[in-house]
């Protein structure tokens, strides 16, 4: 390839695609008929251009139903999360599969209901506890604040003593 | 919107289907699934791969009509869809297809032959070369780059202009320019070296 080629080279597809401007086409023009590399190569490309096409095929037989099958189960998945969720559901559970799904949820809605419908006095509630610990620890408070005495029986005999004497 | 895409009647239908319509939607389902499939086929050159794509294609249409605004003709926005898929979905694995070039099957009823051909059903020596070199051509278009490949396509068989090229796959004219020249001598380069004069 000569070096004024190389100017020409990048454009020679896209002067035999006419999509060059009108100048440039016209400087590549008048390279080509004076070169026989580039004339090889526009001589190329324009049995490149007139390829024969592929054979055309139709769609199958079966080609629409299977889109129009796909559609409708894509747009139940779009009712299903743009709101339709709740029928969705409904629809599921009163299916044979969704029923034993049902049952268990029904007998799951029965004991938590059993639990906070069950009487008031049936256990404390452990606020009431803890307020009760506080008041036996109160009314022995003297114990309490004296427990290391408690555990020195020599201790205990004095102060039993003295107590006996006074 | 500008004039040319008001103009495009396939425009009206869409947005026609954004407002409700759903026969808009099947009017431009049956115009556009045969040249689509076909396209797509060219690419993959499996057909149920291809069939699949096509139906890939219609099912984000479906899905877009909402945010669908007509900023270029419609076919433009089809295929650019179409190109996506050809160039995503193949790469992401989830439709697996040959890749070894098995040429059009000439027993499959659906493939539209000539005429003459169809009346006579024997072939010439002419016809025979033509659908040997067929065979060659789509063999040395499954070893280019996915993206040189489309534009190949698209220049060579459906004849549309760099800019069109561009829209639909989503380039530059000065880029496209870049990938149909290397496409075009590649292809060059393989015919030559398969021993196919062009």
């Amino acid at each position: 390839m000569k070096l004024t080629c190389m100017k020409y080279e990048h454009d020679l597809v896209a002067y035999v695609d006419g999509e060059l401007p009108p100048d440039r086409a016209r400087r590549i023009e008048s390279h080509v008929q004076s070169c026989g590399a580039c004339s090889a190569v526009v001589a190329e490309c324009r049995r490149l251009n007139a390829l024969p096409s592929p054979a055309v095929i139709e769609p199958s037989a079966d080609f629409d139903r299977m889109f129009w099958t796909k559609l409708a189960g894509v747009r139940s998945e779009q009712e299903l999360q743009a709101g339709g969720w709740l029928s969705g559901i409904v629809s599921f559970m009163i299916r044979p599969s969704g029923l034993a799904l049902s049952a268990g949820l029904a007998l799951g809605v029965f004991v938590v209901a059993l639990y906070l419908l069950r009487p008031p006095n049936a256990a404390l509630p452990q606020q009431e506890i803890m307020a009760a610990v506080d008041l036996d620890l109160y009314a022995n408070l003297d114990v309490i604040q004296n427990s290391e005495a408690l555990e020195n029986f020599e201790l205990i005999e004095v102060l039993d003593e003295l107590d006996q004497d006074g | 919107m500008d004039k040319q895409n008001h103009d495009d009647p396939n425009v009206l239908l869409m947005l026609r289907f954004q407002g409700g319509e759903e026969g808009a939607f099947r009017i431009l389902f049956e115009e556009y699934r045969g040249p689509l499939l076909n396209f797509i086929f060219r690419y993959c050159q499996d057909r149920r791969v291809a069939e699949e794509l096509t139906q890939e294609v219609f099912l984000r249409v479906h899905k877009s009509a909402q945010s669908y605004r007509p900023e270029a003709m419609f076919s433009t926005w089809l295929y650019r869809i179409a190109t996506n898929i050809c160039l995503n979905e193949l790469r992401t694995g989830r439709y697996r297809y040959e890749t070894e070039f098995k040429g059009p099957d000439e027993h499959d009823a659906s493939i539209q032959y000539d005429p003459v051909d169809e009346s006579t059903r024997v072939k010439t020596d002419e016809q025979m070369a033509a659908t040997e070199q067929q065979r060659q051509v789509q063999h040395a278009l499954e070893k280019l780059p996915k993206k040189q490949r489309l534009a190949l396509i698209f220049s060579v068989y459906d004849q549309l202009s760099y800019r069109e090229i561009g829209q639909r796959l989503g380039c530059s004219e000065a880029a496209v320019k870049s990938i149909v020249h290397r496409s075009k001598l590649a292809l060059r380069d393989i015919l030559k070296k398969a021993g196919m004069g062009i």
